[in-house]
């Protein structure tokens, strides 16, 4: 019977017009978000020359592997790859915990002195000390050179939890924890069996910032980790990076360093691959999550 | 100056060559790199049979990492070094961006965390400065005068270059906190070349112009005639692109007029006084002339938005668009030998006044190797940094292995210098077996010359020019002989080496940070037609409102502390 | 009595609440240590930062640091720029995340929604050196794909936008919508996927066509969301980073595209790394974006909209 009724309505006039509308608004963002895409690919894929000479335009020109062979024959790349996946998956967990402990209780409009504590969390998106003062800070935690200090002051991201909490609110009705607390059903509980279960979407969109913040990580690693095992691999790339943009005046003669850049001038494109192709894989991870809508009433009765 | 006395001496030197002082340069180069090598050996069997008794010492340095270093500590310089000087060396290995690097240091500084013994590392000068006057760094000033310690750098190799090395490395309080990098080269004092496509000009039957006039008419003549053949109207006379290594459009033409040099604020010295070329009648005459060819569809309006890569791209076609190009580097006109050899050196050009000058910035010693107040051992890390200036280290620095990847064997040299013996006397001991690859490929036989070394002009004019088994080495033209030729003898009698400044002045020079954008700004819009010349009296007076006075006279107390004795 | 009372309050407002505040305590603690701890640092921006001497110890100097980045002679304009251009950018960047979230989650082809979504969602991963020199390729009009076309269809040359000090602002946020929109767009799928089923069910039997739908039941399901979203890009209005800026950058443009953050990344280049200064500057820009969020957290608030508190 709903059946009958839907594809009567789907089929009908009006929405056949929005449907072609919106497809074809997609196809052209398609193409558009896709061209990027394929040049980044194609260029990883070329000659020095070719690309260091802007004829790369769609496909590879002169296919050449040199940029993916620099690369892989840096020999702490595999190493640098299974740090930042510790990090990157020790550093999610913590996040979207911290996340949606925060974002509970300061979604109930019925904590006093929420509005206060939203102040309070919402400041330090805004003000910090500073450099200087953040480095004594960890120097005095005993934080320096560990593991930890790549997953620990980046716990909370003030943003992350804001729109954790807005979504909390606005698709978790108000009705349905009164209605669970006549029950009997107390406030951790009721985070457990009811939020948490009806936040997966929100949790998806957390996981998935938070990771790719991880992934692409340098700067902490940069100045609080001194041992060359523990770093991440988006520092091991910037390594890599500097043979591109070498300084001029510091090293050799530039006449020679112009010819070096021209033959890594692929390298850049090669290191957006290799970094990038694995964070993007955790994407259609993610997106499951979050197209497909909930039925609230499945979970009220 | 003494210093431009001193260049002109060493240039005349060389160009001169083997017509005055063959003989007397060959003796003086043997004899220069014997005694090299014979003061180096006894100064490390001295280190070592001084430090015989004690423990070997540990000496740790801080050195930002090179991903085409393989590994620091098995690296055959670090266990020659070791070995020479008796020393463990321990490397902390800094970001590989000079940017990161300092970050690091300043946050190591700053928090007041124990530093490394050695920084091997390049800082800005206001840092240095800053680190300097708050004791962060060892003053070495007593090192370099004890000939004991600086055993290498006091060596004869140094002779006609001591002056100039000292001057650039010295702090604004006269004094020494650094061993310093320096690898003279006269290709890139001049780097601000042009080019024109030879091809056209035969076509054209014309002969390469030498004045603005003559300049003017051959872009005409590109513009007019159909040169690449190709039935449409798409050659670009002049073409040239906003960044890139001597890649300016506006400096060689504005030599013409005035003589004038980017990396020197554009300021122009007499008797010692700076005074700005941006705001003389030969500029506005220069940017009159710069505008026309502009107009006219003579010079292309992209050469001041577009990047090198899309400069390139023109430059590379294999159907010839562009007749005339800027460029620092002959790397622009890619690989393709045909697209290379259409591309010859255009002479600086004389204006209608007979100016012709050519952009001129010599080379200088750079400051790396800054010893801690931390080091345990400062003079030990003094002598360590010293090492590498013996002959045998820089030329490994520089190329690496020995015998292996350059060679100073007579039966093999005599095939590739004949072609330098015009220039320069031959003592010149290398050559370079495998072209670039070992800048440009990892290996573990030297530190990529990041670290203090050199090779000092009489050694190394021409070094990275002739490459074994190169099968076209004959039909190559040498643009490094013809640009000594052509420029050289237009280098002006006074110039900026560089500003020294204190550290108030840096602090306040602060404040004049858009004076430089302000003016290529103003150069671009005037010459683009974005602006009116009529408006010339506007600029003069913003600039003034700027601060233009106030501004020279920072750089002219800069000027001075860098000239001064 | 009262005090009774007063007690049965607390004992009502708090006490009972216990364990919502200790869900609070791990986070309250986190940023005491990481956040407000070091925050007593912010000073060294009143101070001539000398750390042989420390943070308490160095010299006072009031706002002169502050006063050193005012006297700037085009202060005003550098300031304008940043303004307007990151107003554009809010303005133009803001609806179309959430334009597109809704199109996506009411189109019927799944699988071709998922493909749509990922690709979008990629150039966010590219770097902005490259995006800015595959822009400057594509638009160069002598070399570029669209430089060629315009050639091919108009017989002339095409103008140089780059060259166009006007059309900097368009290049510099339309770039920035071109790499960010699927990304910005993930947080409003979310949202779109807490709407409840049942209201689509019952609207499609009352005859709602989808675009009704969108209208009266997708997009308010989105717009605390949507709100909350506006209200913090409000907060980032004085974030504009120097490096696509300095691409993007040439004599020509200048005068449109000097912005606080080249002007800064400028000065600094020539004094160095002076943390007292940057810090004054980093805390005038927060200071200028905390106010707009609070202004525009007001606002929305007024409206009836979701608020920050």
């Amino acid at each position: 019977m709903k059946q009958a009724v839907r594809n009567r309505i789907v089929n009908s006039k009006g929405d056949t017009v929005y449907y072609i509308i919106s497809g074809v608004i997609m196809s052209i963002l398609l193409v558009i978000a896709l061209y990027p895409m394929i040049f980044v690919l194609s260029a990883s894929f070329s000659s020095g020359d070719a690309v260091s000479s802007g004829r790369v335009v769609l496909w590879p020109v002169e296919l050449n592997l040199e940029g993916y062979k620099t690369v892989f024959r840096n020999g702490d790349i595999l190493r640098a790859y299974w740090n930042t996946l510790l990090y990157t998956s020790v550093g999610t967990v913590i996040n979207v915990a911290m996340a949606m402990i925060t974002a509970y209780p300061l979604s109930r409009r019925d904590l006093k002195g929420r509005g206060f504590l939203m102040l309070v969390f919402t400041f330090t998106m805004f003000f910090s000390g500073g450099m200087i003062p953040a480095y004594i800070n960890i120097n005095n935690l005993h934080l320096m050179n560990t593991f930890w200090v790549m997953v620990i002051p980046g716990a909370l991201s003030v943003y992350n939890m804001i729109i954790t909490r807005t979504f909390i609110q606005s698709s978790i009705p108000y009705e349905m924890y009164e209605a669970a607390s006549i029950d009997g059903c107390n406030d951790t509980r009721y985070f457990f069996s009811f939020v948490l279960p009806l936040s997966k979407a929100i949790i998806a969109v957390n996981a998935l910032f938070s990771a790719v913040n991880h992934w692409n990580a340098y700067f902490n690693a940069m100045i609080y980790l001194n041992d060359r095992e523990k770093l991440p691999l988006q520092n091991i790339m910037r390594e890599l990076l500097v043979l591109n943009e070498m300084n001029l005046s510091d090293l050799v003669d530039p006449e020679q360093a112009i010819l070096m850049l021209n033959s890594v001038a692929v390298l850049k494109y090669s290191l957006i691959v290799v970094a990038t192709a694995p964070i993007l894989c955790a994407y259609p991870f993610a997106q499951k999550y979050f197209v497909k809508g909930v039925m609230i009433g499945s979970i009220k009765g | 100056m003494k210093l431009s006395k001193w260049s002109k001496r060493s240039l005349l030197f060389i160009l001169s060559a083997m017509m005055a002082c063959a003989a007397a340069g060959c003796d003086s180069g043997t004899g220069g790199s014997s005694t090299a090598s014979t003061s180096s050996n006894p100064s490390s069997s001295a280190a070592s049979a001084s430090e015989d008794g004690d423990a070997v010492k540990t000496l740790s340095i801080a050195i930002p990492q090179n991903p085409n270093v393989e590994d620091f500590d098995t690296n055959m310089l670090t266990t020659w070094l070791e070995e020479d000087m008796n020393v463990n060396l321990e490397f902390t290995l800094l970001p590989a961006t000079s940017e990161d690097a300092n970050t690091k240091v300043s946050l190591w500084v700053s928090s007041n965390s124990d530093l490394p013994d050695v920084l091997c590392m390049s800082l800005s000068d206001t840092v240095a400065q800053d680190y300097a006057s708050k004791g962060v760094l060892v003053d070495v000033t007593d090192y370099y005068a004890d000939p004991e310690i600086s055993v290498n750098i006091s060596s004869s190799r140094f002779d006609g270059e001591r002056d100039i090395i000292m001057n650039s490395i010295r702090f604004a309080d006269g004094k020494y906190y650094s061993l310093f990098s320096y690898n003279p080269f006269p290709w890139n004092e001049a780097a601000y070349r042009t080019w024109v496509n030879q091809e056209w000009l035969d076509q054209l039957n014309m002969e390469a112009p030498t004045t603005t006039e003559e300049f003017r008419a051959m872009l005409e003549a590109f513009k007019s005639n159909d040169l690449n053949g190709n039935g449409k109207s798409d050659e670009i006379p002049m073409m040239s692109a906003k960044e890139g290594y001597g890649i300016d459009p506006t400096t060689f033409l504005m030599n013409a007029f005035i003589q004038t040099t980017p990396g020197a604020d554009y300021m122009v010295v007499e008797n010692g006084k700076l005074s700005p070329a941006f705001t003389t009648d030969e500029w506005k005459a220069g940017l009159e002339y710069i505008y026309g060819l502009v107009q006219d569809g003579l010079l292309s309006p992209l050469s001041f938005t577009q990047d090198s890569t899309q400069l390139k791209t023109l430059l590379t076609a294999e159907e010839a668009v562009v007749g005339v190009t800027c460029a620092g580097s002959t790397s622009m006109f890619g690989s393709d030998p045909a697209v290379v050899g259409r591309m010859a050196l255009l002479e600086p050009l004389t204006g209608p006044n007979g100016v012709c000058g050519v952009s001129y910035q010599p080379s200088t010693a750079g400051r790396i190797w800054y010893i801690t107040k931390d080091a345990e051992d400062p003079e030990l890390a003094f002598r360590c940094g010293d090492w590498f200036f013996g002959e045998e280290q820089s030329w490994t620095a520089r190329y690496g292995e020995k015998d292996v990847h350059w060679t100073d064997d007579p039966e093999i040299t005599q095939d590739y210098l004949p072609m330098f013996e015009q220039y320069t006397p031959v003592k010149y001991v290398g050559t370079i077996y495998g072209s670039t690859d070992i800048w440009g490929q990892p290996q573990n036989e030297h530190w990529q010359g990041a670290h203090p070394y050199s090779t000092p002009l009489s050694e190394a004019l021409y070094q990275s020019f002739a490459y074994k088994d190169d099968p076209d080495l004959d039909s190559k033209t040498n643009y490094n002989t013809t640009h000594l030729d052509i420029y050289y003898d237009k280098i002006p009698d006074e110039y900026v080496t560089k500003f020294l400044h204190d550290e108030e002045e840096l602090d306040k020079l602060a404040d004049y940070a858009d004076m430089m954008d302000y003016v290529t700004s103003s150069m671009a819009e005037f010459i683009t037609g974005n602006r009116s010349l009529d408006d010339w009296d506007n600029y003069l007076k913003t600039l003034d409102e700027m601060g233009l006075d106030e501004y020279v006279a920072l750089r002219q107390s800069g000027f001075d502390r860098a000239n001064a004795e | 009595m009262k005090s009774q009372s007063a007690f049965v309050k607390f004992r009502k407002d708090y006490l009972s609440k216990w364990r919502l505040y200790l869900f609070l305590l791990v986070p309250i603690i986190y940023i005491i240590l990481f956040a407000y701890a070091p925050m007593v640092g912010a000073q060294i921006a009143f101070r001539d930062y000398d750390f042989t001497l420390g943070i308490w110890g160095s010299e006072w100097v009031g706002f002169e640091n502050f006063a050193k980045f005012f006297r700037y002679h085009d202060f005003g304009k550098i300031l304008w720029n940043t303004l307007s251009v990151s107003l554009y950018s809010l303005i133009a960047s803001f609806p179309l995340p959430i334009i597109l979230a809704l199109i996506l989650h009411s189109f019927p082809g799944k699988r071709y929604t998922k493909v749509v979504q990922t690709v979008l969602y990629m150039p966010h991963f590219i770097s902005v050196v490259v995006m800015i020199g595959m822009i400057m390729q594509l638009f160069n009009p002598l070399s570029g794909v669209f430089g060629l076309a315009y050639q091919a269809v108009t017989g002339s040359i095409m103008p140089d936008i780059f060259a166009n000090p006007g059309a900097f602002s368009h290049i510099y946020v339309w770039s920035g919508i071109w790499q960010g929109l699927g990304w910005g767009s993930i947080i409003y799928m979310a949202a779109l996927s807490g709407v409840d089923m049942e209201l689509h069910e019952s609207a499609q039997i009352d005859g709602a066509s989808r675009f009704q739908r969108v209208l009266h039941i997708d997009l308010p399901a989105i717009l605390p969301t949507a709100s909350i979203m506006l209200i913090m890009n409000a907060g980032g209005i004085m974030n504009i980073g120097f490096e696509k800026v300095l691409l993007l950058q040439n004599d020509l443009n200048r005068s449109r595209s000097e912005v606080i953050s080249t002007y800064v990344y400028k000065v600094g280049l020539m004094s160095g790394g002076d943390f007292s200064y940057a810090t004054a500057v980093g805390l005038f820009n927060s200071v200028i974006n905390f106010a707009l969020l609070i202004i525009v957290n007001y606002v929305t608030k007024r409206l009836g909209e979701t608020s920050l508190w």
